[in-house]
């Protein structure tokens, strides 16, 4: 089929007049062209045509299922690119630390230090995952209609899920603690969401180094206090729960605070 | 008669102890405003007030007789609105067209073949198609310019604010900024 003959097809079926100067295959003649649709279509050709081929990531986000208005917030942020970068190399390292350093001596001692500084690793990207000190584009994004809301939580959600899928792996290197190893994990989300609802106030720089004082300082006091087992035991689990759910709620009810910049 | 396009009223902002600006009542009709002043006379807070950037501390603002300190209508009015920010918010190592395309997420163009047309379309109003694939850090000063305004116009703003000083149009030394507000709607691409 001709490019003509395509032309006067698909105006038959859209009932529209043809497009393409010059006669068509039954000898046709056009009616009246519109250059100016004309001109729109070609750039749209065009524009499909030289579309650059989609990132590595972006082709595994659509793969998962990931909005086309999503894979953008998530690949193509600089912010969230570094924080995405500075999570995943703090986690990797880790994991080699984790790995290496395994004799039975102070394998005891190496697991406490593994179960109080792995919730921390999600905190550094989210700390550099939103706001005005670590985005060139914080403003323009405040101008733009996106809910500020959505876009911390992408990014957070995407920092905070590489990180953890690279700390669970470390996980299984930890030499010993048998299941005790991913105890960790509820503290890591509580962590994050406590620090996701105090960054609606206060800069999530600030928000996440608050948070993980307080962590060390908790894990400090306990572990002097009882042991190891007894401080990441159920008490801590439950605890970490509720101060998730917590943290869930303040980051949704104060959601509107991430949607302009407050100078009161 | 119609409703001015932004009206403020009883404006009080500081930063911290500092008056940053004060305005009695001023009303905006449809066409282009520019904002003249010395340094740290309050246009940019001003700018940034109107572009639903900043929050309000205290008086009223309607624009198109929208209350920006109301969500959803806040949210009406960013999806008029272009905005260029005093910095121009442009990461280095990003590419031109990918950082259009970003810019098109935010502004909920969520189909990935129409942020494309945007994007061209974009680009080529302000002449910079023929480096969408260089890094903006690889651009000059003012073709980075260029390209903050190439970001504003993706879907089709019928307001303007711009917190530039704009060169080509700045006669004197003196920094200054710039808003418009205007009606002229431009062909979707």
């Amino acid at each position: 089929m001709s490019i003509h003959e395509f032309d006067a097809a698909m105006a038959r079926a859209a009932g529209r007049p043809r497009f393409l100067a010059g006669p068509g295959a039954d000898g046709s003649t056009p009616d009246a062209v519109s250059s100016e649709r004309l001109a729109l279509n070609f750039a749209a050709i065009e524009a499909e045509l030289d579309a650059p081929a989609p990132g590595a990531l972006a082709r595994i986000l659509i793969r998962l299922g990931v909005g086309e208005g999503t894979v953008p917030l998530v690949t193509a942020t600089p912010a969230l690119r570094r924080s995405f970068v500075v999570s995943v190399l703090v986690a990797v390292l880790f994991a080699l630390s984790a790995a290496t350093n395994n004799t039975a001596a102070d394998g005891a001692d190496r697991i406490v230090v593994f179960l109080t500084m792995a919730p921390l690793v999600p905190l550094a990207g989210v700390a550099l995952a939103f706001g005005p000190k670590v985005d060139p584009t914080h403003e323009v994004a405040l101008a733009a209609p996106i809910d500020g809301f959505r876009l911390f939580l992408v990014r957070a959600l995407t920092v905070v899920g590489a990180s953890t899928l690279v700390l669970l792996l470390a996980s299984l290197l930890v030499p010993t603690g048998g299941a005790h190893r991913v105890a960790w994990l509820l503290p890591s989300l509580a962590a994050t969401s406590v620090t996701m609802a105090l960054a609606t106030r206060f800069d999530p720089r600030l928000a996440a180094g608050g948070v993980a004082v307080a962590w060390i300082a908790v894990v400090t006091i306990s572990v002097a206090a009882v042991d190891a087992a007894a401080t990441f035991g159920p008490t801590m689990q439950v605890l970490s729960l509720f101060a998730t759910a917590a943290g869930a709620v303040g980051f949704t009810r104060r959601r509107r605070r991430l949607d302009a910049i407050s100078d009161r | 008669m119609t409703a001015p396009t932004i009206a403020l009223h009883d404006i009080r902002h500081r930063y911290g102890t500092a008056d940053a600006l004060a305005v009695d009542r001023l009303v905006l009709e449809t066409g282009s405003t520019a904002v003249l002043g010395p340094n740290g006379s309050g246009k940019s807070t001003l700018l940034r007030l109107l572009a639903t950037v900043a929050e309000g501390q205290s008086g009223t603002i309607r624009i198109a007789g929208l209350d920006p300190a109301e969500p959803l209508d806040r949210t009406a009015i960013r999806r008029r609105l272009g905005y260029v920010a005093q910095r121009d918010g442009l990461p280095p190592r990003m590419r031109v067209e990918a950082f259009c395309d970003y810019v098109g997420a935010l502004k909920e163009i969520d189909s990935a073949r129409l942020r494309r047309r945007w994007t061209r379309w974009a680009l080529q109003q302000v002449g910079l198609l023929d480096v969408a694939e260089a890094r903006i850090g690889s651009l000059s000063g003012g073709m980075q310019r260029r390209l903050s305004i190439a970001q504003a116009l993706l879907g089709d703003p019928t307001s303007w604010c711009s917190t530039n000083r704009s060169p080509a149009s700045t006669p004197s030394s003196e920094p200054r900024s710039a808003t418009s507000s205007s009606r002229c709607r431009r062909r979707p691409p």
